[in-house]
């Protein structure tokens, strides 16, 4: 954990210091007249303050164990299953505006359920299927959200 | 009594058949939307609007009133049985709550949330029948600087909420903070928006939600391969026994006052007042050890809290036409769409609006009590499906619940990156929890912090002068102090031990 803590914290000082350099480009005003630029000013200000302690912490306990550091993951397959996630979200959101609401919500859940679930290629087909069907009269067609007009029509 | 008079007035209006039957609807509806993960009910109130305009004013608030609070009592059920909270207020419930679950002990989770959030609803809307004139003048002595102050305090009792460190604490908490300036500010200058006109009015609170708590908690459990179930839930009964009633007393009584106290001042209020609850029955408890791995006290006391803040919620939306929060801005937007101006006058123009509410207010609470106890089995039913068949669901239900909130194909972009940064967060020792408190203050709080620097003319010591604000602020200060005062003893405690050793 410490030497997560350790890249925990040069992360947020890096990103505390481009909050603060960002926040010098708005009008910061006076205290008098407080300006766009002042809150964000100070809050990345305690936030640099605190990142630095706990960098500083992590540093320094590190020094003085050396012991074993836990796996980020728990199994080796788990960046293989994180990515598969990923890569089915990003291609439902893309998918969704060029094929419709109703095909795309199969080939979502169809993905998941094939390749994460553990099932089989014909359960994963019926229950994507019917998720599809229900989802698709239950939110375009009764609750009528307006969904992005698909480029390829059916 | 007028007040008497009045009420039975309101009660002829709302055991009207169609009012009635709204009601019912509303409940209803909100409960489901409240346990579905991924739709709240700001975003369903908004979308069911347009099917209110067929109806008479009265009937229209009625049933989205219903939707609001049985939102509530939905969105605990989720966090208890499957620790996503449907509602940012019932968050906090998914500490303990979920806890409960894990240990065999859903039904009496369950249980006293309802009938926690039952008790506290019922009591409160008889406290804003009686109390709605005179709290809306106190509110009113709230300045910039007493809001500032509540906000931090909120804030700062994140560090009775994280298991971790307090640094990581407020480190994330300032990282909600900064994506609550995305945006155009008050004065109108574009602020971390990196020129993408989606964001010029912030990011939304769905996204950030559905990312951090939905999607993030699914990756979480995927590391794990899923050969059965990560989640089995044995219900033994329903209902809480003796020694979980015991318990529970008095949290429900004090998170019923901090919740309608709390409901009244504009801001978060059920999920501050949920959070505010949960620190108080920890520091109060004689077994704060217990609290994060299932002590009841942290169901009852933030469920009965967030349900009486919605009831006071109303007060200052029915007294003084100024919404609280999102849901009641759209509450408000419903009241003027119908013709009714809110205000101060709204009580003596529209009567039946006003009493035909609060009487509907009772018999909501009633019927989410019906509602909510025999419903429990569907609702195991429904998660007791694989998970490998639920997770997709849940992602699906995440991305619907971002992308409604405007119709927009950003906000999912959002909620993947939520995503990540959620699990990410859970694998480095950071709690989503104070990052989304700080996120949804952030407006308030920076108005306020503005605010009070103009009114002082650029003096920090306003915050300080003002008694009301300084001894919110000492509080805060309290909190901050006695945690590291204790972090303090506890290292000198094991230093010394090791001493003693060598």
């Amino acid at each position: 954990m410490k030497q997560l803590d350790l890249i925990s914290g040069v992360v947020l000082l890096v990103m505390g210091t481009a909050v603060f350099l960002k926040s010098l480009t708005y009008p910061v005003g006076t205290f008098r007249t407080p300006g766009a630029g002042l809150f964000p000013l100070i809050a990345s200000t305690l936030l640099l303050s605190l990142s630095a302690i706990l960098t500083l912490q992590a540093f320094l306990s590190r020094k003085g164990n050396g012991l074993a550091v836990t796996a980020f993951f728990p199994e080796k397959d788990a960046p293989r299953r994180i990515l598969l996630v990923f890569a089915g979200m990003i291609g439902y959101r893309y998918l969704l505006p060029v094929i419709g609401f109703g095909p795309s919500t199969g080939m979502f859940i169809l993905f998941l359920i094939k390749f994460l679930g553990g099932y089989g290629w014909k359960m994963s087909l019926f229950y994507s299927g019917v998720s599809a069907v229900v989802l698709y009269y239950l939110f375009e067609a009764w609750l009528k959200i307006p969904m992005p007009l698909p480029l390829l029509r059916f | 009594m007028d007040i008497f008079a009045n009420m039975l007035t309101g009660f002829g209006i709302a055991i009207t058949p169609l009012n009635l039957a709204l009601c019912l609807v509303g409940c209803f509806v909100g409960t489901l939307i409240g346990v579905l993960p991924g739709i709240g009910p700001t975003a369903t109130i908004a979308l069911l609007l347009p099917v209110t305009f067929s109806l008479p004013p009265t009937s229209a608030i009625i049933m989205l009133a219903g939707i609001y609070y049985g939102a509530m009592y939905g969105g605990s059920t989720t966090a208890i049985l499957v620790n996503m909270p449907g509602e940012a207020a019932a968050a906090i419930t998914c500490i303990d709550g979920y806890q409960m679950a894990r240990q065999g002990r859903a039904g009496p989770a369950l249980g006293i949330a309802a009938f926690g959030s039952f008790i506290a609803g019922t009591v409160g809307v008889v406290f804003l029948m009686l109390l709605a004139p005179p709290i809306a003048e106190l509110a009113l002595k709230f300045g910039p600087p007493e809001i500032f102050a509540v906000m931090v305090l909120g804030l700062t009792i994140l560090s009775y909420l994280s298991s971790g460190s307090l640094l990581k604490a407020f480190i994330i908490a300032l990282i909600g903070l900064f994506i609550g300036m995305i945006g155009i500010d008050i004065a109108g200058v574009e602020r971390f928006t990196f020129n993408i006109p989606d964001f010029y009015d912030g990011i939304g609170l769905l996204p950030v939600l559905m990312g951090l708590f939905g999607v993030g908690e699914v990756l979480f459990n995927l590391e794990r391969v899923i050969t059965r179930d990560i989640f089995i839930t044995k219900i033994r009964g329903f209902l809480p026994n003796r020694e979980d009633w015991r318990r529970s007393v008095m949290p429900i009584v004090r998170g019923t006052g901090i919740g309608f106290f709390m409901g009244v001042i504009p801001g978060p209020s059920n999920t501050l007042s949920s959070f505010l609850s949960y620190a108080v029955e920890k520091r109060l408890s004689d077994h704060a050890e217990q609290f994060g791995t299932g002590a009841i006290e942290g169901v009852a006391g933030p469920e009965s809290a967030n349900n009486a803040a919605c009831a006071s919620n109303f007060i200052p939306v029915l007294t003084l036409g100024i919404p609280t929060s999102p849901v009641m801005a759209v509450i408000v937007g419903a009241l003027i769409i119908h013709g009714v101006t809110p205000g101060p006058l709204l009580i003596r123009n529209n009567p039946d609006i006003f009493w035909g509410t609060i009487a509907s207010m009772y018999i909501g609470n009633i019927m989410l009590l019906i509602l909510n106890l025999p419903l429990i089995g569907l609702w195991v039913k429904v998660l007791k499906i694989p998970y490998g068949i639920l997770f997709p669901l849940i992602l699906f239900f995440c991305f619907i619940g971002a992308y409604s909130s405007n119709n927009s194909l950003v906000d999912v972009n959002v909620m993947i990156f939520f995503g990540l940064l959620g699990y990410l967060m859970k694998k480095t020792g950071f709690e989503p929890a104070p990052l989304v408190m700080a996120y949804i203050l952030c407006p308030f709080l920076e108005e306020a912090f503005r605010q009070s620097l103009i009114k002082s003319h650029g003096d920090f010591s306003i915050f300080f002068k003002r008694p009301l604000s300084a001894t919110i602020l000492a509080v805060a200060f309290l909190f901050v102090f006695m945690n590291i005062f204790t972090g303090i003893k506890e290292k000198r405690k094991r230093l010394l031990e090791k001493i003693d050793e060598d």
